[in-house]
């Protein structure tokens, strides 16, 4: 029996038309997603994020390497079987305003996604109505709810349906593409909670694509560091947190603002006086505070440090980092 | 104008919606070159009060009490004036960076339209342009673009050019940074710390991230159901004492710190 899991293999995407001396688009070196394994991808606008998860979903063709279900190449399923993939591994889009036709009730959208999905987890003799109450009321919906459409019901609430519908099909892992930005606190910690629920009673599997630190602790034991398409760090999320051993994870944990913690100046937006050419050495070079001409000059490999892989030769010298300690030179010019 | 009287004053101000009080806010102040912070749920009213100040509340709301800006009733004052205030003196930096920007116009046209609007002479706006430019880090080049070719972070720095080449007095800032990735909003957030140094920029930042205006503000304003409840230094956003704005301190999942265990 082949193993239910979500593996992607020296990934490599480039866009057509892009420069091909230029870097590729994403460059995943290995990332593996089991049943109740809960994993999150972080990292800026245009670090890889998107396009990791669009290339997990089959939706990107890899450039090389490969993304497996089951042990079997995604690029290379068809029919019942591209079916089967597709039903078990499902996107929650970041966009679950435009994610639901306008004019189809929510309890109908459930239905079509379970009808689709082979109209599955069903219990004997449940016909589709009862099926869909019986989802709405796992995602904490109202039974009313089936009868509205998407402009009746709050934000969260769409989040939910949307959740419920994906549900529908029967799948063992969730990738979902920030899924509480733009919903208030108090709405986002209520869904966070039941994806929660959903990997334990459930057993998914879920990838989480979030910029928010704080969700990322909150859902996911590991975390991936995206930075311009490279994993920069890849491990255990709180001890990433604590002690980043990147000098791009502790900016992004020094970025986010907390009580009590004076503000901290940012990192440099634009390239410094480094020396270092992002397109033969370290692509981080020019931001980092930490950067040595000498040793940051050359392409930067992912090493192993105490179970965390990073992707910095001076990693070994500069030890864990402590985010909450103002970089070395930081107020260079 | 005396350095003791506030740049923005607002007193016993109602509004109403249908017979239905929205917003009924005892006082509310803001001095120049201060950041003061209002912060709240959704629903809360902050919008709303920013509306209020900017004079483009629904025309069937009815108002009472007084908007004081510069010493001139906001409440009071006639189309023709607003139309000289809003934008110009108060400016507004919103959420959707992009979305702010006028999707046909290359971003320098887009500046230089708005400065002639609030009749800038010719001569006098490529300066004005370079300094804004200057003041908010932003490369010259980037002028030739149009929104959807600048990222969420350049596109919220043209919005905040824009202020600056109008010489905005107060800038109205509704969840500025939200939108953007935190790295990006900790460099905006330090630019309007820099603009409040170099011109003298008073702020309104409306957020419901606590941490980051508790972090950037002097004075926090917490606003629920309508009302101001609770207003004092940074620090009353920690434990604050209305019953909603503590569950959205609570409902914010916290970063591991470095004194709890590794497991």
């Amino acid at each position: 029996m082949s193993k239910v899991r979500l593996v992607a293999t020296d990934l490599e995407v480039r866009y057509p038309h892009t420069d091909p001396a230029a870097h590729p688009a994403l460059r995943l070196d290995h990332l593996v997603l089991g049943p109740g394994q809960s994993l999150a991808l972080v990292g800026e606008s245009g670090s890889g994020k998107t396009t990791a998860l669009r290339t997990l979903l089959g939706l990107v063709k890899p450039t090389a390497g490969a993304v497996t279900w089951q042990d079997r190449d995604v690029g290379s399923l068809k029919g019942a079987d591209l079916r089967a993939f597709r039903t078990s591994v499902q996107p929650i889009p970041q966009d679950f305003d435009g994610a639901l036709d306008p004019r189809q009730q929510l309890g109908s959208a459930i239905a079509e996604g379970w009808r689709a999905g082979g109209r599955r987890g069903a219990e004997p003799g449940e016909d589709q109505d009862v099926v869909v109450l019986r989802l709405l009321d796992e995602v904490g919906l109202p039974a009313s709810a089936a009868r509205r459409h998407p402009h009746e019901v709050s934000g969260g609430q769409r989040q939910r349906a949307i959740i419920a519908r994906a549900l529908a099909v029967g799948p063992k892992m969730l990738l979902l593409d920030e899924p509480t930005s733009g919903l208030d606190a108090t709405v986002a910690v209520r869904i966070l909670e039941l994806i929660e629920r959903l990997r334990t009673e459930r057993g998914l599997g879920i990838l989480l694509i979030s910029h928010d630190l704080g969700v990322v602790t909150w859902l996911c034991t590991e975390t991936v560091v995206l930075y311009e398409g490279e994993v920069v760090e890849l491990g255990g999320t709180k001890s990433m947190l604590v002690r980043p051993r990147h000098p791009y994870t502790a900016a992004l944990r020094r970025s986010v603002p907390e009580f009590g913690v004076p503000f901290r100046a940012p990192l440099r937006p634009s390239p410094s006086a480094s020396g270092i050419d992002p397109r033969a050495g370290c692509r981080f070079g020019p931001r980092c505070a930490y950067a040595q001409a000498e040793t940051c000059v050359i392409r930067q490999q992912l090493i192993r440090i105490d179970g965390t892989d990073v992707r910095c030769t001076r990693a070994g010298d500069l030890g864990p980092l402590d985010p909450l300690v103002d970089e070395p030179n930081d107020q260079a010019p | 104008m005396s350095a003791a009287t506030p740049l923005l004053s607002i007193r016993d101000l109602r509004v109403e919606i249908g017979g239905t009080t929205l917003l009924d806010v005892d006082r509310l102040d803001v001095s120049r070159g201060e950041m003061v912070g209002l912060v709240g749920e959704s629903g809360a009213g902050k919008s709303l009060m920013q509306a209020a100040i900017l004079g483009v509340l629904p025309s069937h709301a009815r108002t009472s009490g007084s908007i004081e800006f510069d010493g001139r009733d906001l409440l009071r004052a006639s189309v023709r004036e607003m139309r000289h205030i809003r934008g110009r003196r108060i400016a507004v930096v919103l959420q959707a960076a992009r979305a702010a920007l006028t999707p046909t116009l290359r971003a320098g046209t887009w500046i230089d339209r708005a400065l002639a609007l609030h009749d800038v002479p010719k001569q006098e706006r490529a300066a004005r342009l370079d300094h804004a430019l200057q003041a908010v880090r932003l490369q010259p080049t980037l002028l030739d673009r149009y929104p959807h070719q600048l990222s969420g972070g350049e596109a919220q720095r043209v919005s905040i050019a824009l202020a600056v080449a109008l010489r905005a007095e107060l800038v109205l800032a509704d969840e500025a940074t939200s939108a953007l990735d935190v790295t990006v909003q900790a460099e905006v957030a330090e630019l309007f710390r820099q603009l409040r140094a170099s011109e003298g920029t008073s702020f309104l930042m409306v957020s419901h991230d606590l941490a980051l205006v508790a972090g950037l503000a002097d004075r926090i304003n917490i606003i629920s159901r309508g009302c101001i409840v609770e207003r004092g230094g940074p620090e009353v956003l920690q434990h604050p004492s209305d019953e909603v704005t503590a569950a959205l301190v609570a409902a914010k999942p916290p970063l591991p710190s470095s004194s709890e265990p590794l497991t």
